[in-house]
């Protein structure tokens, strides 16, 4: 059984196992160390995929109460951090669906495009990086949604495959293709995946 | 290692997360290969880093929306455990995403389809033949007629039976 470190040891956030002792006494206690442990890196991976702030904050809300109303959520064998991953990213990619479904839709009478450099949220160290982004849009979802998460939401090779449940030599030969037709899209913004 | 399996690892390798029997084989076809030196650092160029900061994130108050619904949901009494209809949990079933593709389904379905059929006509070609076998079985494993040596062959007595006298006719009716 875990050891509970949460008052004596000098860390910022408790590990997974230490939440899950945890909750077997005080669950609510437990829910809040979750939330304020992953909120901000849940948001931020939102805040990639939709580029609406709004938006990102609505779906890290609704991953939170689907996370209290999911009863294995602190059993021991259960990995919350690829699940809470998981869900925020399948929520954001049901939106961004929705919305190009939509503009499907409305293509007889087109709307403003919104683009990276038009939200002032976003804050990259150059250009080249406000580039990359947009040119993840142009990615399959299988690809965009692989990038973000190792490069964005730092999860490594075993976390993503956990997180989307595929083999971890699944996660190293997606990569590998991502970032290859990533460079492509880069070098020439006329090609496009999606 | 040869370019052809080093090209699917530069990425790996880039990322820290090759295994270090690998990063032995890779680094030294690397040092040795200048296609593949150009090749990652194009990979390296284009690798995302995150954003710098979100400036809302950071605001005091930011988070309290979500606080006041995590701790809104925390107090709802739990819902009863609902019974999901059958034909909701068939759709569920059939919209979600599976590793095994439609197409694989439909090729697998013709294949099993395709055995139980050449199973269930060579079964029905033969059945006439295995009939066939095990009548000529049965007779084989049937008694032996039963034979009377003529010496001992009594005949039994025979008395014909006596013809039956047609029945008379009825008196004609008098005039």
């Amino acid at each position: 059984m875990p050891q509970l470190h949460l008052v004596s040891r000098p860390r910022i956030a408790p590990s997974d196992d230490e939440i899950k002792a945890l909750a077997r006494t005080d669950r609510k206690r437990a829910v809040s160390l979750v939330v304020h442990k992953y909120r901000t890196r849940l948001y931020s991976h939102a805040l990639y995929i939709l580029k609406n702030a709004e938006g990102a904050y609505d779906v890290v809300q609704e991953v939170f109460i689907k996370a209290i109303r999911e009863h294995r959520f602190f059993n021991e064998d259960f990995k919350m951090k690829a699940w809470l991953f998981r869900v925020t990213s399948n929520l954001c990619f049901n939106i961004v669906r929705n919305k190009k479904r939509r503009g499907a839709l409305l293509e007889q009478n087109p709307q403003k495009e919104v683009t990276v450099a038009d939200q002032d949220t976003l804050l990259f160290k150059s250009e080249r990086q406000e580039a990359i982004l947009a040119a993840m849009d142009k990615l399959s979802e299988d690809h965009s949604r692989i990038l973000m998460l190792r490069y964005y939401s730092d999860l490594s090779y075993a976390e993503i495959a956990d997180t989307l449940d595929v083999k971890l030599g699944t996660v190293m030969s997606r990569l590998s293709r991502a970032k290859s037709k990533l460079v492509e899209v880069l070098d020439d913004p006329s090609v496009t995946e999606a | 290692m040869q370019c052809l399996d080093a090209r699917p690892r530069l990425v790996a390798w880039q990322d820290g997360e090759l295994a270090p029997s690998e990063l032995v084989l890779l680094e030294r076809h690397i040092d040795s290969c200048s296609a593949c030196r150009a090749e990652a650092a194009r990979l390296e160029a284009a690798t995302p880093e995150p954003f710098l900061e979100h400036p809302g994130a950071s605001r005091a108050d930011f988070w309290d929306r979500l606080d006041a619904a995590v701790e809104a949901e925390l107090e709802r009494p739990p819902a009863p455990p609902r019974v999901v209809p059958f034909s909701e949990r068939l759709g569920d079933w059939l919209s979600q995403e599976r590793r095994v593709s439609l197409g694989s389904m439909v090729a697998y379905a013709a294949i099993l389809a395709a055995v139980v059929g050449f199973g269930a006509s060579t079964w029905l070609e033969n059945r006439d033949l295995r009939l066939a076998l095990s009548s000529e079985a049965t007779m084989a494993s049937s008694p032996p007629p039963v034979t009377i040596p003529a010496d001992q062959f009594v005949p039994t007595a025979w008395t014909p039976e006596p013809a039956k006298a047609p029945p008379a006719d009825p008196a004609p009716a008098a005039p």
